[in-house]
């Protein structure tokens, strides 16, 4: 190749280069106080087991593009969105990103303080996300529409179902400004009605040449809103030249 | 249409710190075209934009017995001191995070109650009458200053040991927003300062009506009062960032730090007095308790009088000792916080 696009460039969103997470599994019996003692005192040393979540992952992902990441359970979905939305910072390689990031991750109810209304918890959601107290107010009225919580919207939380919480997040994330969103799975619990909402939402949201990644199962979802589909078998995904051209 | 390509050249190492790396290939896109390696160099770029349009992605294989030099860590390398305090610089700066929110959270905590946020107060103020009436007839106080004594330490002791008890679980206790929504990690120390500092503000109110009824004369000495604050405030923050990644690592020492909290109370100077003759073995153990300096060195000049020069030159030592402990500890365990939730 005879030109190497720079992964800090404009027009690349997310550049992932030699990217690797490992943890330690700290399992019960690495706490076993009783284990912990014979192990000093016959001198054995067992070391915690080590886990590669993911391995080596190059991947540049241009601005506007609309990536799917499928692959079967604990294939690194989720923790390479985390890693591309900066809440887990990788064991190696570097991460360059552009622009705002925001992202849709965990279960559905994810942040969010069950004594508190649908009202507080979605303002103290983007306030989180570094929205300002006046800025969400004037965005309140927008989040509460497209939730379609209707009068359950002042309600406390904790009488929410899994798919209202779900409608909560999604509504209020995709309320804010975003050059990148990152979904995982989000939006499964909601209802036929709100998934067609939410995926004219997401329409909207890349037709203004936003970069959307989404993580799911969902053949159907990521065939509606991806143009490319990497699956992440077995945790190795090598450098995706179709993504820039980088070799 | 979909084609698998799976084709596996050599096992990478999984080792730790893998020295040679045979690369192997092993996606598949969909829609999917795959082409090798070799049949992929000779196209131009312009080619490559044309096939990203037309979605694909291209599998090749890398570092094929390459070398890797850089180390690869389990969990996340160490943090530099200097991203550790622009971290913390960024978390002061989101103020309607950490302030506003623990307002919020103070408010949902006592959600479903008629005082709020008062019932600690109304707590606070039925044990100081207890402890003071208590003590004060056991060890033959008198109750005219033995009141305001124990009012202010012990209001002021639970200030502090809120925010050692908060900084336990400052990380433990906000794992879900730690890994949902990203940013500085001082916010959660923050947090916790900040709502132990909201409700010892609604119980000063007891200390402010204490000093009022039994008449405390006020000094010039209450100018040190605001320094006193500070420190302890300080202290606070401090404690939550070395104490919360701690005990998200080490789940053992919330377990030791709290149960030597509960035991502090009683060799706190709160309801036995240091300069008293018969407590001078205590007093001796007190110069050992670092919250002992901070409560006395708040406590003297409210009740009128100066704190000794031990007092003061120890607050400020352990502060900054606590504050350097704090950048070298939240610096280097900030990026593997993530990984210990």
């Amino acid at each position: 190749m005879s030109t190497e696009p720079d992964p800090t460039s404009n027009d690349i969103a997310i550049s992932l280069t030699d990217v690797w997470v490992q943890y330690q599994l700290r399992h019960a019996h690495h706490y076993n106080f009783k284990r912990t003692l014979t192990n000093v005192l016959t001198r054995k040393h067992h070391d915690a087991e080590t886990i590669t979540a993911i391995e080596e992952i190059n991947l540049d992902i241009p601005r506007g593009t609309r990536l799917g990441l499928t692959g079967p359970n604990g294939s690194g979905k989720s923790t390479l969105l985390a890693v591309m939305a900066g809440t887990l910072t990788p064991s190696r390689g570097t991460v360059h990103t552009q622009g705002r990031i925001l992202a849709l991750l965990g279960g559905p109810n994810e942040g969010l303080d069950p004594e508190q209304t649908g009202r507080e918890n979605s303002r103290s959601l983007g306030i989180r996300l570094g929205e300002s107290r006046e800025s969400m107010a004037t965005k309140t009225d927008d989040i509460h529409d497209f939730s379609g919580l209707g009068r359950r919207f002042d309600h406390p939380v904790y009488t929410y179902s899994s798919g209202m919480q779900v409608r909560l997040r999604f509504a209020t994330i995709t309320s804010l400004h975003a050059d990148v969103l990152l979904i995982d799975e989000g939006i499964g619990a909601a209802d036929a009605e709100f998934n067609e909402r939410a995926g004219q939402r997401l329409g909207t949201f890349y037709g203004n040449s936003g970069t959307l990644v989404l993580a799911s199962h969902s053949e159907d979802l990521l065939s509606i809103h991806c143009s490319t589909v990497i699956n992440l078998d077995d945790a190795r995904l090598h450098r995706a030249e179709g993504f820039g051209g980088r070799q | 249409m979909r084609i698998r390509y799976n084709k596996q050249i050599n096992k990478p190492h999984k080792t730790q710190t893998p020295t040679r790396y045979a690369g192997n290939v092993r996606f598949w896109a969909y829609p999917v075209l795959i082409t090798t390696k070799n049949t992929l160099t000779p196209r131009s770029n312009s080619q490559l934009n044309h096939l990203s349009l037309a979605p694909c992605i291209v599998a090749s294989t890398q570092h094929e017995g390459g070398t890797i030099a850089t180390k690869t860590y389990v969990e996340a390398p160490k943090g530099s001191i200097p991203d550790g305090i622009k971290d913390i610089k960024a978390g002061l700066g989101r103020r309607a995070i950490w302030w506003g929110l623990s307002w919020q959270s103070i408010k949902s905590r006592y959600r479903r109650t008629y005082l709020g946020p008062w019932w600690i107060t109304v707590q606070q103020v039925i044990f100081v009458a207890g402890l003071s009436l208590l003590f004060g007839i056991l060890l033959n106080q008198d109750l005219k200053t033995f009141v305001p004594y124990v009012a202010v330490g012990f209001i002021a002791f639970s200030w502090m040991t809120g925010m050692i008890g908060g900084g336990v679980t400052s990380i433990t206790g906000n794992g879900a927003a730690l890994k949902t929504a990203p940013g500085p990690l001082s916010i959660y120390s923050l947090s916790n300062f900040a709502g132990n500092t909201i409700q010892f503000a609604h119980d000063s109110v007891v200390i402010v009506v204490v000093l009022i009824i039994f008449q405390v004369s006020i000094t010039w000495s209450i100018l040190l009062v605001p320094v006193a604050l500070a420190l302890i405030a300080i202290n606070g923050i401090a404690i939550g960032l070395w104490l919360g990644p701690l005990v998200a690592r080490y789940r053992d020492v919330g377990q030791i730090v709290n149960s030597i909290v509960r035991v502090l109370f009683f060799f706190t100077p709160i309801f036995w007095v240091t300069t008293d003759v018969s407590n001078a073995q205590l007093a001796w153990l007190a110069g050992w308790n670092p919250i002992a300096y901070f409560l006395d060195f708040l406590r003297a000049p409210l009740l009128g009088q100066t704190p000794t020069t031990a007092v003061i030159i120890g607050s400020f030592v352990f502060t900054a000792a606590n504050v350097l402990i704090a950048l070298i500890h939240f610096s280097r365990t900030r990026d593997r916080l993530a990984y210990w939730l």
